[in-house]
């Protein structure tokens, strides 16, 4: 029938749901118009702006909004790169070269705003083996309002591609020489955190409080 | 009391609103996503001026022939939207500007 061939993409519900709120459309405007803006025939966009003016939208649009765009569930790639696409990642997370990790962790911690939403994102998405929600906190929202909270940093992190929901910041822990362990400490904080992932997974399922179960 | 039930209907120049999807405006875009479209719509017999009843009479009276001319009124956006971004099917980001009304008048 109709409704079997007719494909669920939650991701452009959120965006429907932006568009038709006053405030959430706005701010979406502002930063998709500041991110898609060509500066120079070098040069693809201002960074700086189209971070700040994400961090804007994350900051005052409410999370039922935001986090509806940013970890809408997907099972189609269709979704997943509108989801990839949420932050227009083109010009506010990728570069030519993938630099060492630590380089944008430097970065981050020489910044006052970044310092402390860093610091609050490694408090609230903390992993623990032993909890059943696998956070420390035992708090989901607070752990993904802490994710949203780096984005527009230079440690902004995005889903890695269209068919899975994994995230990273873009850089990676080649080269690291003699601090491989710290810089792998810092990217498994995305790449292997179990807390964030169970997070992203529940808000999705609309099962907050239950954890993934890794059979 | 036919025509009683049509003037009741006729509403004064306000602005509406209705959902769409950004490929039903037309302009060559192709995306799913729906947007707030606000128009102006309504009558303006309200807001009749001397200049249009003038224009009129010397229209009757075959003083202005030729040109094109205009003696009502007409409901209009006075001022439009905030600029709309959207995604388009090919994944790429497009701001529209004055693509939705904010505010009506007859003018």
């Amino acid at each position: 029938s109709e409704n079997e061939v007719t494909q669920v993409n939650r991701c452009l519900d959120a965006a429907k749901a932006c568009n038709v709120d006053e405030a959430c459309q706005k701010l979406r405007t502002d930063y998709v118009s500041q991110c898609i803006r060509h500066v120079s025939r070098t040069e693809q966009c201002n960074r700086s702006k189209c971070h700040k003016a994400l961090r804007k939208f994350f900051d005052r649009v409410p999370a039922e909004y935001t986090n509806e765009l940013l970890f809408c569930p997907c099972e189609d790639t269709a979704c997943a790169e509108r989801r990839r696409q949420t932050i227009v990642p083109a010009c506010s997370y990728e570069s030519k070269e993938k630099p060492n990790c630590l380089t944008p962790l430097e970065s981050c911690k020489g910044n006052n705003i970044c310092r402390s939403r860093f610091a609050e994102f490694q408090y609230n998405c903390q992993p623990s083996l032993q909890s059943t929600t696998g956070c420390t906190r035992e708090n989901y929202a607070a752990c993904l309002l802490a994710y949203t909270g780096i984005i527009g940093s230079a440690i902004t992190p995005n889903y890695v591609d269209n068919s899975s929901s994994s995230v990273s910041p873009w850089c990676t822990c080649n080269t690291s020489g003699n601090r491989q362990e710290e810089c792998e400490n810092f990217l498994h904080l995305f790449t292997k955190n179990i807390c964030l992932q169970n997070a992203i997974h529940a808000f999705g399922n609309g099962t907050n409080l239950n954890p993934v179960s890794n059979a | 009391a036919r025509m009683k039930r049509a003037r009741v209907r006729k509403q004064p120049c306000t602005l509406k609103e209705v959902e769409v999807s950004v490929s039903e405006l037309g302009l060559g875009y192709v995306s799913d996503e729906t947007v707030l479209f606000r128009y102006c719509s309504g009558t303006c017999d309200a807001a009749v001026r001397n200049y249009d009843l003038s224009l009129q009479s010397i229209r009757g009276k075959k003083k202005i022939k030729k040109e094109k001319v205009r003696a009502r009124p007409c409901c209009r956006p006075t001022e439009y939207d905030d600029d709309v971004s959207f995604l388009d099917s090919k994944n790429h980001y497009h701001t529209i500007k004055e693509v939705s009304a904010k505010d009506c008048g007859c003018i």
